[in-house]
């Protein structure tokens, strides 16, 4: 998720919390209902105040319109193409990151591991973080996982553009 | 004279024919669903009916030769039992289960 629609979705979800707050309190009699159509109608009084009342209801509800597409446009660019003669075979960038991460935690010496994964046109990029054994050669470990994660997507998923296998040693344990 | 017949499959009986050839495939493990989409989807193009899959694969299981059973049953099954033509199976894997 990008910094705009993180801001966004945070103003969004706090004008949501306010609003089903002050209901909440109305429903259980804090508050006379009276109260909130009293301050409403002394905010419209002013043209500003009421300019602001329409601005924040209108991003609210663009922001309801605008959301449910954009995440279902993202969810359609997450996936990975396989070639296949009977239709199209594609599989989500979630599940061959759940996948690297369950092989790669099987090479010894690994104790820890995220995985990230990039789809281009020229292939796929693959992000290892990974927390290791101090008593392990680490250029080995590290030689090994790369080994296992190529040859597991190449024969396993059937990826056959795997472009690089980027290793980052965060912790030593 | 020549016999016409006609008839009509119901969208809910193709279904669930496809979701009982896929629970027969071994390696697939469910049908993804979630709140944007169906995991089964089906539209009708050109040469016949169009499959979409969203599925959940069993680990270890090898993804080209089980997708390519996918397709060929789902369209042999579709074929063979209702007489609907398939033109394409698609398939999105979505996950995978993990055996403990």
């Amino acid at each position: 998720m990008r910094f705009y629609q993180r801001i966004m979705l945070g103003v969004g979800f706090v004008v949501l919390a306010a609003l089903c707050l002050g209901g909440a309190l109305v429903a259980v009699g804090v508050f006379s209902r009276f109260v909130v159509v009293g301050a409403l109608s002394a905010l419209e009084q002013s043209p500003v105040t009421r300019l602001i009342l329409l601005v924040v209801f209108l991003f609210l509800l663009g922001m309801s319109i605008y959301f449910p597409f954009s995440f279902r446009g993202r969810a359609k660019k997450t996936a990975v193409p396989l070639k296949n003669p009977l239709g199209g075979v594609e599989i989500s960038q979630k599940a061959i990151s759940e996948f690297v991460q369950r092989i790669g935690k099987e090479v010894e010496g690994v104790e820890d591991l995220e995985a990230s994964i990039e789809s281009s046109d020229e292939g796929l990029n693959v992000h290892l973080t990974l927390s290791a054994e101090a008593k392990g050669e680490i250029p080995r470990l590290i030689d090994e996982l790369q080994t296992v994660v190529k040859n597991y997507l190449t024969s396993t998923i059937g990826i056959e553009n795997v472009r690089e296998i980027k290793v980052k040693v965060a912790k030593i344990l | 004279m020549e016999k016409e017949v006609k008839y009509e499959v119901d969208r809910k009986v193709t279904l669930k024919l496809i979701k009982r050839v896929l629970s027969r495939i071994q390696g697939v493990y469910s049908v993804k669903k979630d709140l944007w989409r169906k995991g089964i989807r089906m539209r009708e193009l050109e040469g016949g009916l169009g499959v979409s899959l969203a599925l959940v694969v069993e680990e270890g299981v090898l993804i080209p030769q089980m997708a390519e059973e996918v397709q060929k049953k789902v369209s042999e099954e579709v074929e063979r039992s209702l007489g609907i033509s398939i033109a394409r199976v698609d398939i999105k894997i979505e996950g995978m289960k993990f055996l403990e």
